[in-house]
């Protein structure tokens, strides 16, 4: 197999885990990838072996799903999982992975393009010159989304702290 | 020492947060947490977030990929897609000497694909025999208000649906409209004219045959329609024209409606 197709394969995953994040649907989020990946061969004349191949596939598939964004007119539909009643009936145990529900349904209430930055610095650990790069915004504004991204989603998570008190 | 955290902006917080902080200002930041309980906590929460996040999708990056998202499976299909249309032209040219017979060339599926096929060319062919006629209610949404349309008919098909542009071709969309298919599912039908009043219907259908198919043609009563199916989909171009130019037309449409890449 050449080179191309294994720097695909070896990027493949880290797509797949942003756009599922992203998404909060793993078949969406599949789609997503399946678009960015046949996009990416369509142009692999624009491909730069030397250069950084997982920030060129991030703004390809970023740009694809900015687009699908604008054509539905809408945010693309989600999995809500903010189910309160079924965080009570959980038991004790599981309280940390309550927590991390609770996160991901405070994520669902921030504007995309907050999640977005998040999301690629948590996941990818990207710096954020390449956040910049990959989602076409100044660093500038990266970080005025990180910032007021991460404040929302605390505030959202200290909100939601009663609530889990009640688990345990 | 106060005059310190002042100096520290907000991005600097965050970049300690994420690793990314210069060195040389790492003792600032450190200073400032430890000097200030609120702001230690604010900083806490944030790197908390970036854990949680890892722990609810990490996983996700070590999930085997899916077939239909391994490059090279990808790469193959694309090539298949390329050779398609001069590959469906010489089968659709072939099946035209065969008048009108249909060619069961495809390996795989074989008979009940060239049912398949046979069946969304009858329906676009009753459709086309009901309105083409038609001169004062030929389509449901006339042209000048194509954008609704396409929106109409892409919402209630649940799939993209484009308006194949054929002027080139000498045929100006007059409209289109939803119809009943088998199974209760909806279709679309655009009606094109030519300056002769000849009118060519484009017939999309929802119809999971799970493959792809070369062009057939068919022909009825004199009127004649190449079809085709996608997976989950089957389209027919119908009109009471001579086969070449509705080869042309056809070649049009699939191009339009082919996955855009």
């Amino acid at each position: 197999m050449d080179r191309f197709l294994q720097e695909l394969d070896r990027w493949s995953p880290n797509l797949r885990r942003y756009a599922r994040a992203l998404t909060r649907n793993a078949e969406q989020a599949d789609d997503l990838v399946q678009d960015c990946l046949e996009r990416a061969l369509t142009r692999r004349h624009l491909w730069n072996e030397g250069g950084n191949t997982r920030a060129w596939l991030f703004t390809i598939m970023h740009n694809i799903h900015a687009n699908d964004t604008r054509k539905r007119g809408s945010r693309p539909a989600s999995v809500p999982i903010d189910d309160r009643d079924g965080h009570y009936a959980r038991p004790a145990a599981q309280h940390s992975r309550i927590a991390g529900l609770e996160l991901a349904a405070a994520m669902e209430r921030l504007p995309e393009e907050q999640r977005q930055v998040i999301l690629l610095v948590a996941l990818e650990g990207m710096t954020y010159g390449e956040v910049a790069e990959t989602v076409g915004v100044a660093q500038g504004t990266v970080m005025s989304r990180l910032s007021r991204g991460r404040e929302r989603l605390r505030q959202l998570m200290e909100e939601g702290a009663p609530a889990l008190k009640v688990v345990k | 020492m106060n005059n310190e955290r002042f100096e520290i902006d907000d991005a600097e917080l965050h970049a300690w947060i994420d690793g990314q902080l210069a060195p040389d200002r790492a003792g600032a930041v450190e200073a400032a947490v430890a000097s200030d309980p609120g702001l230690a906590a604010r900083l806490k929460a944030y790197a908390d977030q970036n854990r949680e996040l890892r722990a609810l999708f990490g996983a996700v990056a070590d999930e085997p990929l899916p077939e239909r998202l391994r490059a090279a499976a990808i790469a193959s299909r694309q090539a298949r897609k390329r050779w398609l249309i001069p590959v469906a032209a010489s089968i659709a040219w072939l099946a035209v000497g065969l008048a009108g017979g249909w060619l069961a060339n495809d390996g795989l599926g074989g008979r009940a694909l060239v049912e398949a096929s046979r069946h969304v060319a009858e329906e676009a062919m009753s459709a086309h025999r009901v309105y083409a006629v038609e001169v004062v209610h030929p389509v449901e949404v006339f042209a000048a208000q194509e954008a609704h349309l396409v929106k109409w008919l892409s919402k209630r098909l649940g799939h993209d649906i484009r308006t194949p542009d054929l002027a080139a071709l000498g045929f100006k969309l007059v409209g289109g409209r939803l119809l009943p298919a088998e199974g209760g599912e909806p279709a679309a039908q655009f009606m094109y004219e030519d300056q002769a009043g000849r009118r060519v219907t484009v017939y999309v259908s929802l119809y999971n045959s799970g493959q792809e198919t070369a062009f057939r043609y068919q022909e009825v009563q004199g009127a004649g329609a190449f079809v085709w199916l996608e997976p989950e989909m089957g389209y027919a171009i119908a009109g009471d024209i001579p086969r070449d130019p509705l080869l042309a037309i056809s070649k049009v449409v699939y191009e339009t409606f082919e996955p855009v890449h």
